[in-house]
């Protein structure tokens, strides 16, 4: 009796795609991180839209159209689009200003002071949207603008304060930008993780871990296919489906790099790191549940790792020995552009996540010879 | 086909096979009996390549476990007491994937459906399958690549009486094909009816080994009960006819013309069974 090892794989193969098929609520999860990316990429999408039209111009209020406005209405932002309007109300936040826009620099001319003799007094409210990018453009004109001021009118007073627009609806410090290219490199590489997550760890042991409860792990090794032929299969399979559903991710979030080497360096790494952990867990564990709950552990243990390393050092630390942390922050290069300054950061990032992947794929390996198939 | 030579295997410093040493025949239909923890499915463990035995030395077909268990691999099957179908596959999906593996044909398979009497129920899926259907199906899968050697755990266990019968006729037949059939079960009229010889093995250790009959005829323990009439009243008693006392009290019962009934008991194989495994937990 001989089989040929190509036709034992095809077989065995051919096994994982049926039982997928036979429980496509599996790949649901899936399903719904790819529509995720969807909206993301419309989001993003909305949130350009919404950038190029802060190409809008910035908005200088005024009470008075006094010899100040017709000194900055001549000598105009080089860059920056400023529109003069006329606004008795001006310094008043009930006021709203149509079209809306997000970057406004409110001038009061205060009278009072020169009625008493004293230097005339300006007061200036520079308004945001909330954005970073408004509050960028806010900058750039509040720049313009007092420096015109100091030029012309050395000798005057003002007073100046920041506020955001009434009519702002982000939140500068809590909220996520998707319109800021660094934030939505960051979500587009989570997301892709998490998909590879759920293909690579939760699918691996929920479908693993079954056959191991039920000793069909052992039924088949005791065929012509070995348990480390049967895991190789696994990873192949698990590697496969992780790649098709990571292709779709990246063609939708960002199509140029489907043609990168160093995207699918980092895909097929990252899935291997996750099968690994996914494989050690499967072999610890003798029931479904106990290695799916596991499987959940792993994964809010990741999340509190990354969390906590904000403002821990020691978890900062511990956060450059998990493959996660390179994965997330090697993808989020990637979207985000990479450049000469961080060619060797993303180069370490790669060489570490390579070393650690191996290590855990080894480690898995033995496990699972050694007792991962054992009911 | 078999021959185990003071075979030792250790979880820690528990002993759950001792020493255990016997050899099955070609052909053979062998039974391995014990009762619960006495290192049965320890044991068929170490021969299907599970645990590896901590002692001694196990050869199947002439090649030696655990370092030439790949040639092995492909002459034994084992039949599980639980079932571990895919339960999403159909029964002739469940048969098609190990025949693969096997590289078998799979015109084989229709054979062992049809020989199980589950042609019918072949393209639904196993989840809806009765336990004993599940049972059957586990024995189509173990013998569809025809091994030399077949492990059975409890294998009527959850079948209703005619598929006990057809089990039965089935072992019977593939034994007296050529192939060995070692078997574990807890059904001693199914030991009595089918096995040429048995084992009996408690904590670890063979107890004795021999075929069902001689086991009868060593261990048989002649009772018989007797009724009689004792001044007006009638009196039942059993009598141990291996002792001299009891046969002369018997003697004594039957000229007296004071018998009313003598039964004589059978001795089957159950009790040489209880005899044995009680003498050993005793």
């Amino acid at each position: 009796m001989s089989v040929s090892r190509y036709h034992l794989v095809k077989t065995l193969y051919a096994k994982e795609w049926v039982r997928l098929k036979r429980n496509p609520a599996a790949l649901m999860a899936v399903g719904l991180l790819i529509l995720m990316a969807f909206l993301l990429n419309i989001e993003s999408k909305a949130q350009q839209t919404a950038k190029r039209s802060s190409g809008w111009p910035c908005l200088v209020a005024f009470n008075e159209d006094n010899a100040l406005i017709q000194h900055l209405k001549r000598n105009q932002h080089p860059k920056l689009k400023v529109k003069f309007v006329h606004e008795p109300k001006v310094n008043d936040s009930s006021v709203r200003y149509a079209p809306v826009v997000d970057c406004v620099a409110e001038i009061q001319d205060v009278q009072e002071f020169q009625m008493l003799g004293m230097r005339p007094q300006h007061k200036i409210i520079f308004r945001h949207g909330g954005s970073e990018a408004s509050i960028k453009k806010t900058n750039g004109l509040a720049r313009w603008l007092l420096s015109s001021m100091a030029a012309k009118y050395s000798n005057h007073n003002i007073e100046q304060r920041i506020h955001p627009l009434p009519n702002s609806k982000s939140k500068p410090s809590a909220s996520l930008d998707l319109g800021n290219k660094k934030s939505r490199a960051m979500v587009s590489a989570m997301l892709i993780f998490s998909t590879q997550f759920f293909v690579c760890c939760a699918l691996f042991i929920s479908l693993t871990a079954h056959e191991k409860e039920k000793s069909i792990l052992q039924a088949l090794a005791l065929t012509l296919a070995s348990p480390r032929m049967q895991l190789i299969v696994k990873v192949f399979f698990h590697l496969s489906l992780a790649l098709i559903a990571s292709t779709i991710m990246l063609a939708v979030i960002s199509p140029a790099h489907l043609f990168f080497v160093g995207t699918w360096w980092i895909l097929i790494a990252s899935s291997i790191g996750l099968i690994s952990v996914a494989t050690i867990l499967t072999s610890l564990n003798r029931t479904q549940t106990s290695a799916s709950l596991m499987g959940f552990c792993y994964l809010m243990f990741v999340g509190v790792v990354f969390a906590l390393s904000q403002n821990f050092k020691g978890f900062s630390l511990l956060k450059m020995f998990m493959f996660e942390h390179h994965v997330i922050s090697a993808l989020s290069m990637f979207f985000n552009g990479i450049t000469r300054n961080n060619y060797l950061l993303l180069g370490a990032h790669l060489l570490t996540l390579t070393v650690i992947v191996i290590v855990l794929s080894t480690v898995s390996f033995l496990l699972w010879q050694r007792k991962g198939w054992k009911t | 086909m078999i021959k185990i030579e003071n075979l030792v295997i250790e979880y820690g410093d528990f002993k759950a096979v001792d020493g255990l040493s016997f050899s099955v025949d070609k052909g053979e239909l062998f039974g391995f009996l014990g009762p619960n923890g006495a290192g049965k499915t320890t044991t068929i463990k170490c021969l299907t390549g599970t645990i590896k035995p901590t002692g001694g030395q196990v050869q199947i077909a002439g090649f030696k476990l655990p370092k030439e268990f790949h040639h092995i691999k492909p002459l034994i099957a084992y039949v599980p007491d639980t079932e571990n179908h895919f339960e999403d596959f159909s029964g002739r999906e469940n048969l098609q994937l190990y025949a693969d593996l096997y590289g078998i044909p799979r015109n084989r398979i229709e054979i062992w459906l049809e020989r199980l009497q589950l042609t019918e129920a072949s393209d639904v899926k196993v989840r809806n399958y009765s336990k004993g259907m599940k049972k059957k199906l586990l024995i189509a899968r173990a013998l569809i690549h025809q091994p030399q050697l077949i492990f059975f755990d409890e294998p009527t266990a959850n079948l209703d009486i005619h598929s006990v019968k057809l089990v039965r006729a089935l072992l019977r037949d593939i034994a007296d094909a050529g192939t060995s059939v070692f078997l574990t079960t807890h059904d001693m009229e199914e030991v009595e009816q089918i096995c040429d010889r048995v084992a009996i093995i408690a904590k670890g250790k063979l107890l004795d080994i021999d075929t069902p009959t001689a086991f009868i005829t060593c261990h048989a323990e002649r009772y018989c009960d007797v009724q009689y009439d004792n001044q007006g009243q009638l009196v039942r008693n059993t009598l141990h006819l291996d002792l001299q006392e009891d046969k002369q009290r018997l003697s004594e019962i039957v000229l007296n013309e004071k018998c009313v009934r003598v039964h004589s008991r059978e001795f089957r194989f159950e009790d040489v069974f209880r005899k044995l495994t009680g003498e050993a937990y005793r």
